[in-house]
């Protein structure tokens, strides 16, 4: 079978490009609903550390880190791109490089809607009141 | 775009008849037949054809409840009878029409859109129908034991059906019963055909349809199949929970015993929501697939298009709570599920930019197909527009159960569902009907739909805005909702001539002249590259995908290199006394091996019976009938998987010459590959279940100070925690089975299983001799409730593992030495399950014996 020569990637760099975005994104969302609903039932909204706002602070480092890895994320799939974009389309029928563009392109993608989506969903906390 | 080649003629096995190639495939006659038959062309049809029963009458219960409010003050039923058919009219809708139509669909279309010849089990795909009928037919069952018998059995608390109303208190009849386990046996239909959708898209594809290649619909499937499993599994948890508050009296949703009932409201809006889109993203891969067609364009942004599918499936799982803004939770949370509300627009708005792009780019002609799709534009954007407003929490506690949420639902599901399904049934009508639906009828039944829609639902926004709630079974005169009330009569009546005229059509065409054109609409996908009339498995001689519009793009389907050639010149005329089928890479879609599928049996509908008849039986309190039909199933699960003919039998030389002609593993007793994705699968939905009785516990205990009360206490652990240590020794003992498969040691295989056997067993019974003499039982308070729910689930996995585990050893057993070791490739998949199982009650100690000391 005429296998494309596309250079390998490993398939966790290629597999974080791809999906790495949304699955930050969901842990993000996941962590910050649970710090709202636990922390102010929990009674630990007026709790402060340096004078911040302890579940402020905490919700803030969660969405630093989340942006941090969805950035990673789209930042592998552009480089991923950038390599596989290289080569000369042919006429393939088990075409390994035009799959590998695809999955960086779709990286790249969805990385810019979930880090925009992580952003949205982190605004509030600067506009509403805590608890 | 020209007509492909589709078959060539090369043929190496030029001895083997074509009848004997029709005969293998053929639909078994009779009644028998039709009770056995397990083929995606009949099934998919079947399920359709179910659906749209379901929606009629559900679509009659609504007319009744309209020409109820025609008028104020009006008498024509009483207010339970409205009850009863809000409830059931809204259940039908969104269990037993909307669901099965979708997976209808992809039953019927997906194995010739992917190229393939059938989906992976045949089998499962049958028992989802049955099991879908049957559970409908509980629920519709609700009529005759109310109308006739003289029960209450017709349950009237809405489709969410919030505790504590639907509680033994409020609602005591058997009405919630019968709505519980009749759906409960539906959704399981539900996660069986997901099951079967993933499993297709990903390794039964043709080959070199990698997947940048894989058709747009096929995509969606594939997004809703996964979404299917993380919503419908919570409901299920979260349905039984509830029955057992109301058949056995734990405390879960009641707040007397400590239970919450917005713990009801986050689990079944946890599937309530994502149904919305699972509702939504198939109808858009139908969208994505007729608008470039009737464009003559290719999709614009293809890419784009399918991101916005994947991302759509994620976020839908994080608005669940925008259906409980008004119940009091901290405002951050709420302000949390109203940005990713308001940002789920994105990728829908992708969507439906790429079909304007791609009509504006292209020559749309209006056909009845692309008519409904021009439809679905201006309503679902309506819709859409609505729900923007509804995730402001401020605009959502204003308008909360009001008509104007009646009005935004339709508009999103009937806009974004209904249309462009029925743009999809015209579509498709000419390959899985063989008949063209009359152009005519086509485009009155369009017209009337869309008039009868926008008379019928847009005044309700209005009434919603004057104040009219919902689900009120009149109004007063002289309210200024008399006007709105009365318009939205005459709208659903116009919509139901539409819907007549549809099901004439349908009539009516099919006694026309047959299609004979196997591409009438000049299409791209490969599903129209299959000869009129479509025989039962698709392509005799598989096609070779190198674009992803294959029949616009390719003129010879069948132009590959030596190798690939060769294989499906093989697959086209051997082996023909099973199904056979070839699994591809999931990325690449390099053809890996060739399987035999499982042909018709009467075991599917069986087990579907045995299992509704045990959810029947538990209406109306009858446990002993209850355990004879819990045997049944278990006899329809062996019976199922037990082959008259073993592996050795169907595997001869032909196989071994197969082998060395392709190069390719032939597996006469099913696919490792797609077993192994079904195991993975089977973990994934346990997992989930699993977790949704973890967040009932956590969220007991975060409700509630006292968890456990002070004076409750769980006595000495020891003995199960020696049995969580030997479960893990019955793990490791499956994994050295596992290797011995590897390394093709036959006896260390039988040793190494059978000791696991006993390990594990030893391991439940302490554990059941532990959880059985605990000073409390599950109906003390809500703590005992959620403690019991969770030993009694890690208990039922073992026992499962366990009987797995015996009907592997009895395999071996069976074959002998006869067959060698390294042929049992399941007991991979038994490692797997088992060293799930310990992890998992690994989990489930720790919740439940050391997390009161750490919370």
């Amino acid at each position: 079978m005429d296998k494309s020569t596309a250079p390998e990637f490993s398939s966790r760099r290629i597999w974080f490009a791809f999906t790495g975005s949304a699955i930050v994104w969901t842990g993000h969302f996941v962590a910050i609903w649970f710090l709202g609903e636990v922390g102010c039932l929990g009674g630990l909204g007026n709790q402060t550390v340096l004078g911040i706002n302890l579940i402020f602070g905490l919700s803030l480092i969660v969405t630093l880190l989340a942006l941090i890895l969805a950035v990673a994320s789209g930042a592998i799939a552009y480089r991923i791109w950038q390599q596989v974009n290289e080569l000369e389309t042919q006429d393939e029928i088990y075409a390994s490089h035009e799959r590998q563009r695809f999955m960086a392109l779709f990286g790249m993608l969805a990385a810019t809607l979930f880090t925009v989506a992580i952003l949205v969903q982190t605004a509030p906390l600067f506009v509403i009141p805590i608890c | 775009m020209s007509t492909p080649n589709t078959e060539s003629s090369s043929m190496p096995f030029s001895h083997i008849s074509s009848d004997d190639f029709h005969a293998v495939w053929e639909i078994p006659k009779g009644l028998w037949g039709r009770l056995t038959v397990v083929q995606n062309s009949v099934i998919g049809l079947r399920f359709i054809a179910t659906s749209f029963l379901f929606f009629a009458l559900a679509g009659i219960m609504a007319l009744v409840m309209r020409l109820q409010l025609a008028s104020p003050e009006n008498d024509l039923i009483d207010p339970n009878t409205y009850n009863e058919l809000f409830t059931m009219h809204g259940s039908t809708m969104m269990y037993l029409f909307v669901i099965p139509l979708i997976e209808g669909i992809a039953t019927l279309v997906l194995p010739q859109l992917l190229g393939s010849r059938e989906l992976p089990f045949p089998r499962l795909t049958s028992f989802a129908f049955w099991t879908f009928l049957f559970g409908g037919l509980i629920f519709y069952s609700g009529f005759f034991f109310e109308y006739i018998v003289g029960m209450d059995a017709l349950a009237q608390e809405g489709w969410f059906a919030y505790p504590p109303l639907s509680g033994i208190d409020f609602s005591p009849g058997r009405g919630m019963d019968f709505w519980l386990l009749g759906l409960n046996v539906a959704e399981i239909a539900a996660i069986a055909g997901a099951f079967e959708i993933i499993l297709a898209v990903l390794f039964c594809r043709a080959p070199g349809m990698t997947l940048s290649r894989i058709p747009i619909f096929a995509w969606a499937m594939l997004v809703t199949a996964f979404m299917m499993l993380f919503a419908f599994t919570p409901l299920v948890v979260g349905s039984l929970l509830l029955e057992v508050d109301r058949k056995i009296g734990t405390h879960f949703y009641g707040p007397d015993g400590g239970g919450d009932p917005l713990l009801w409201q986050h689990i079944f809006w946890i599937f309530g929501h994502p149904d919305v889109y699972i509702q939504f993203i198939p109808p858009a891969g139908i969208l994505s697939t007729i608008i470039p067609v009737f464009s003559r364009r290719r999709l614009v942004a293809y890419p784009l298009v399918i991101v916005a599918l994947v991302s759509t499936g994620f976020l839908s799982f994080g608005l669940w709570v925008h259906h409980m803004f008004t119940t009091g939770l901290p405002e951050i949370s709420l302000t949390f599920f109203s940005a990713v509300s308001m940002v789920i627009a994105i990728p829908t708005a992708i969507q439906v930019f790429s079909w304007i792009a791609t009509m504006w780019r292209g020559k749309p002609q209006l056909k009845p197909p692309m008519l409904f799709a021009m439809g679905f534009f201006l309503i679902f954007v309506l819709g859409g527009i609505t729900g923007i407003m509804l995730a402001a929490v401020p605009v959502n506690q204003q308008v909360h159960d009001t008509y104007f949420v009646v009005a935004h639902l339709h508009y999103v599901l009937f806009g974004g569902m209904i249309f462009p399904v029925l743009a999809g049934v015209y579509y498709w009508a000419p390959q899985y009907l063989g008949r063209m639906l009359n152009s005519r009828l086509g485009t009155i039944n369009f017209w009337l739909v869309f008039i009868g829609f926008n008379v019928a639902f847009f005044p309700m926004h209005l009434a919603g805005l004057n104040g009219m709630p919902r689900r009120y079974y009149t109004y007063q005169a002289g309210t200024e909702l008399e006007v709105f009330n009365l318009i939205s009569t005459i709208g659903a009546f116009i919509i139901a001539a539409g819907f007549a005229v549809f099901f004439f059509n349908i009539f009516y065409s099919y006694f026309s002249t047959p299609v004979t054109d196997p591409n009438p609409w000049g299409a791209d996908t490969l599903e129209w590259g299959v000869p009129k009339p479509a025989p039962q498995y698709g392509y005799r001689k598989l096609p070779i995908v190198r674009s992803r519009h294959t029949l616009w793009d390719q003129d010879d389907l069948h132009k590959a290199d030596a190798k690939t050639t060769q294989i499906i010149e093989v697959m086209a005329e051997r082996p023909y006394r099973y199904r056979a089928q070839l699994t591809t890479g999931v990325l690449d879609g390099e053809p890996l091996e060739i399987f035999r599928v499982a042909g018709p049996s009467i075991f599917p509908l069986l087990l579907a019976f045995s299992m509704t008849a045990f959810s029947f039986f538990l209406i109306f309190d009858l446990y002993v009938l209850g355990g004879i039909a819990i045997a049944g199933s278990i006899l329809s699960l062996i019976g199922w998987h037990y082959e008259p003919k073993t592996a050795d039998e169907y595997r001869t030389e032909v196989e071994d010459q197969i082998e060395e002609l392709t190069g390719l593993p032939v597996h006469v007793d099913g696919s490792p590959r797609v077993a192994r994705g079904s195991m993975l699968l089977t973990l994934l939905t346990l997992s989930i279940a699993f977790v949704t009785l973890i967040f009932t516990y956590l969220y007991l205990r975060l409700n509630f100070e006292n968890f456990p009360p002070p004076s409750m206490s769980i006595p000495d652990v020891s003995l199960a925690l020696i049995g969580l240590v030997l479960l893990w020794i019955s793990g490791w003992g499956t994994y050295m089975a596992g290797r011995a498969v590897q390394n093709d040691a036959l006896s260390r295989l039988r040793i190494f299983l059978g000791a696991s056997i006993v390990v594990a067993a030893i391991a439940i019974g302490l554990q059941l001799r532990f959880y059985l003499f605990l000073p409390f039982d599950a109906t003390v308070n809500a703590y005992a409730s959620a403690f019991y729910v969770i030993a009694v689930f890690i208990l039922m996995i073992q026992i499962t593992g366990t009987v797995f585990m015996a009907i592997l050893l009895f395999g071996v057993l069976r074959h002998g030495s006869r067959r060698p070791a390294h042929k049992h490739t399941s007991v991979t998949n038994l490692v797997l399950f088992s060293l799930w199982i310990a992890g998992t009650t690994t989990l489930g100690s720790f919740t439940l014996f050391a997390l009161p000391h750490l919370l």
